[in-house]
């Protein structure tokens, strides 16, 4: 049933500009896949050639073992949730989750059952009647979803599909699409900007910057190892700290990869800590309560940027102030030269 | 525009003293009309000495009037059913265009500014050059060739407020462009298309300069008949007719804001 | 354009139509207006005429003028339209279509009721003392001006009444708070925001101007000619169909070329799609 999705060596032009620049990346069946990027990364075009709405300059999509090069939309057996929804606003939303059913000449016996099914999976089985102008915009992206998988297509697209919501439902609709998809089994190529998103939802995140995808991996990969500058800073907060002759400057530490560049150190990673077991000494230069963390940022002997610590306020014997000198350490745990792109 | 006449508390009453002279500048050339045409006398005089409705029982029986009238219905029907699609098709069409999309739209609305004589002659050239004579077929043509435009600027003002993701969705989930077309874009730019053919109804029904050049002799439509009766005669009931024609204007301006206002 | 969007199809209708309907009778017009004199000649040919010549010279000025009345006329009426309390805006804008969608006929049939002798004009002037006899302004340049402009006026207010809703209220709003005094808002935030409207809607009362027939053919008079006058008389009284012919393709070019030129540059076309 779940397929899998490979795109290889993509590149796609828009009137003069390059859009897409060698974008490879494989999907395996059955996954969810967030692409994750900043506007202007490439991360909706990557989406729209793969639901056939964009032309390709070079390269090949492949779903399974079928080619959709110069397929047409309608022929490619993909579901696609558009960010507004796309709601068929003259039909209801019984008639919008058939919609595709009908071009797909299925018996009207089965087609309502499976609307019906459909609207099960998405836990509004009594709205079939209503128009969809009726619907709240949380129930107009679960009606977009039904519509979506009502035909089990073998890849689900679905673009910054939390964007409209607000914050308390996006979470909940972040649990529900994972339900959804994992009860469906269908591969799940997502698109987003908003990290927390993209970590707390997917299996796979790939970071896409300037057209280029940087790095491919799991939540926890790409933010415990991020491969390049760009995806450490893009991912949280992050210190970026010089590496010569193999050590990361100011902590003196052991760095895997490259003996000259740059590593990072999360704000979480660095400990304070009393004099004695400190290996840096800083000076706090602010501080910022944020409920369940402080945020302070100080200066380090030897490092050449700011850094920032993230602590837990009641682990602290006292809240530092500015102007206070403070003790530094790394919690522990593998450091890597970024690679230089 | 609250924001605006707010800002120019001054400059308000000037202007709308000044534009309501040029309303009543608007209105004169009609409401002279109405006069005259229930006037009881057999000249045009104004103020008319006497008012009658004599002008407009005259028109309503004279079957000459009345052959005018159908032959105009039958012309710009005809005329219409032809511009529908075209606009329509135009609006549609040009939307899904990306490329050479400003030329075509340029050659679109070209018929609104080209001057409606060297159509006429250039309409009866060419039907002279393919051997045959200009009559109400040419007619029928050269005024849907003018009423496509309006019909593409009507069909695209009501397109512009439909997403075009909708598109999209549809054919994403599996249907072919002319499913498309039936299930999602036309059922909603209907009422836009509706209140097109009404407005290109009117276009065509009023339209002067191909019909008197074009229309055969005995074949008149009303303002061929209109023009001909006021170039040779001075009688009250042309102004009846005229008044009749502004009557049904104003009916034909209704129901097309009808059909095209957005439900709410 | 993405495949199998049916573009291509959606185009045909529109395409037959204009091929049938537009692009073959112009053709046609050409082809007739070179048979004599060849292409070059075809546009020295009507020069040649003293008639035609003078009717060029006469339609060129009458449209500059037309041009200019509407012009005001068009901004005040527009802006008017803005600032008039609402009900009065309803009128304004009611008043306005119902010109713009009577008959160009019965308007014009409408203007020969006002001007000509013991008309309606003449019948005002003489209740109210102003003259005793004739105003004479039927069929003469000072009453076909007018209602020319009657007839152009809603192509001009609905271009720059476009650009007047289109004003942000926010540089309004902030206008107001620098301080700035009503005339000079006025002057530096709403005129110049109405500049393309306008000027959209000047090309094309211009070019609409010159190609003018119905209403010049009533009104004109004998001795007041326009180009489309003129090639009319060619065409249905004389049937001298390649002189008027050649005269066309001199109208004709004016018009689409003044026309493309106002389209590439001031973008007409994107100003009528905004009605």
């Amino acid at each position: 049933m779940s397929v899998s999705v490979s795109i290889t060596a993509l590149i796609v032009h828009l009137s003069g500009t390059r859009i897409l620049d060698q974008v490879d990346l494989i999907v395996p069946a059955g996954s969810f896949v967030t692409l994750l990027g900043p506007s202007g990364s490439g991360k909706t075009t990557t989406l729209n050639v793969l639901a056939g709405f964009a032309e390709t300059t070079s390269g090949h999509v492949m779903l399974g073992d079928r080619p959709l090069d110069g397929l047409p939309a309608s022929k490619r057996d993909i579901g696609f949730v558009f960010q507004n929804y796309a709601l068929f606003p003259h039909l209801t939303v019984a008639q919008n989750v058939e919609f595709p059913l009908l071009a797909r000449k299925i018996p009207k016996e089965r087609r309502r059952e499976l609307v019906a099914g459909a609207l099960e999976l998405v836990h509004l089985p009594e709205t079939g009647p209503r128009p969809v102008r009726s619907l709240s915009g949380g129930q107009q992206q679960r009606i977009a979803l039904a519509r979506a998988l009502v035909f089990s297509p073998s890849l689900l697209l679905l673009d910054e599909p939390l964007a409209a919501l607000d914050k308390q439902l996006r979470e909940a609709m972040q649990i529900e699409l994972k339900r959804i998809q994992r009860e469906t089994g269908t591969t799940t190529i997502a698109v987003t900007h908003d990290q927390a998103e993209a970590l707390s939802m997917s299996d796979l995140v790939a970071i896409m910057n300037g057209g280029r995808i940087e790095q491919v991996g799991s939540p926890e990969e790409v933010y415990r190892r991020p491969a390049t500058r760009f995806v450490a800073e893009f991912l949280g907060e992050a210190n970026l700290l010089e590496v010569r002759s193999g050590r990361v400057e100011a902590f003196g530490l052991p760095v895997q990869g490259a003996a000259e560049g740059t590593t990072i150190i999360r704000p979480e990673d660095l400990v304070l800590t009393d004099a004695a077991t400190a290996t840096v000494k800083a000076t706090v230069t602010g501080v910022v309560y944020q409920g369940s963390r402080l945020r302070l940022s100080a200066t380090a002997d030897g490092c050449t940027r700011p850094l920032v610590v993230t602590a837990v306020p009641g682990e602290l014997p006292e809240t530092p102030a500015a102007g206070d000198q403070i003790g530094l350490r790394h919690r522990g745990g593998e450091l890597r030269t970024l690679q230089a792109v | 525009m609250d924001e605006l006449r707010a800002t120019l508390r001054r400059t308000a009453p000037v202007v709308t003293t000044a534009a309501c002279l040029i309303v009543v500048f608007l209105l004169v050339p009609l409401l002279v009309i109405l006069p005259v045409s229930f006037s009881a006398g057999t000249f045009l005089k104004f103020p008319p000495s006497a008012l009658s409705t004599r002008w407009f029982s005259e028109v309503f029986t004279d079957p000459d009037w009345q052959a005018s009238f159908l032959q105009s219905l039958k012309v710009a029907g005809v005329a219409t059913v032809l511009a529908v699609p075209a606009g329509t098709g135009s609006a549609l069409g040009l939307r899904r265009v990306t490329r050479g999309r400003r030329l075509l739209r340029t050659v679109l609305i070209a018929p609104m500014v080209i001057p409606q004589l060297v159509l006429a002659l250039g309409l009866y050239l060419g039907v002279q050059d393919l051997g045959g004579t200009a009559g109400v077929k040419t007619l029928m043509l050269g005024q849907a060739v003018l009423a496509a435009p309006l019909v593409y600027l009507t069909v695209s003002s009501g397109l512009a407020s439909v997403d075009p993701a909708l598109s999209r969705a549809a054919q994403s989930l599996g249907h072919r462009w002319p499913s498309v077309l039936l299930r999602v874009e036309l059922p909603l730019v209907a009422r836009s298309i509706a209140g097109a053919a009404v407005l290109a109804f009117g276009l065509c029904f009023d339209e002067s300069v191909l019909s008197y050049y074009l229309s055969p002799p005995g074949q008149e439509t009303l303002p061929t008949r209109i023009w001909l009766q006021a170039s040779q005669q001075a009688s009250p009931a042309i102004a009846a007719v005229s008044s009749l024609v502004i009557g049904l204007a104003i009916a034909l301006i209704g129901l097309s804001a009808i059909l095209t206002r957005r439900k709410s | 354009m993405w495949d199998g969007s049916g573009a291509r199809w959606l185009l045909v209708p529109p395409a037959v139509l204009l091929v049938l309907g537009l692009a073959g009778p112009l053709v046609a017009v050409v082809v007739a207006g070179s048979a004599g004199h060849g292409p070059a000649g075809m546009f020295a040919e009507p020069f040649r005429s003293g008639l035609f010549l003078r009717a060029v010279w006469r339609t060129l000025w009458m449209s500059a003028l037309v041009t200019a009345c509407t012009w005001v006329a068009g901004v005040v009426y527009a802006v008017a339209l803005g600032l008039a309390p609402v009900w009065l805006g309803r009128v304004l804008s009611g008043v306005l279509f119902l010109t713009f969608w009577v008959s160009l006929l019965v308007r014009t049939y409408g203007w020969v009721l006002t001007l000509q002798p013991a008309g309606a004009l003449d019948g005002l002037a003489k209740a109210l003392h102003l003259s005793s006899g004739d105003l004479g302004l039927y069929q003469t340049t000072g009453g076909l001006i007018p209602a020319m402009v009657h007839i152009m006026l809603p192509y001009m207010v609905l271009p720059v009444y476009a650009s007047l809703r289109a004003i942000d209220p926010a540089h309004l709003r902030a206008a107001r708070s620098l301080g700035a005094s009503e005339p000079l808002i006025v002057r530096k935030v709403v005129l110049p925001a109405l500049r393309s409207g306008s000027a959209a809607g000047a090309v094309i009362v211009f070019v609409m101007s010159l190609g003018f027939y119905v209403t010049p053919a009533f009104l004109g008079g004998p001795n007041g000619q326009l180009v489309s006058v003129v090639i009319g008389t060619e065409f249905g009284r004389l049937q001298n169909l390649g002189g008027a012919a050649a005269m066309g393709v001199v109208l004709l070019a004016a018009t689409l070329g003044l026309y493309l030129l106002a389209d590439r540059f001031l973008k007409i076309s994107d100003q009528w799609e905004r009605f």
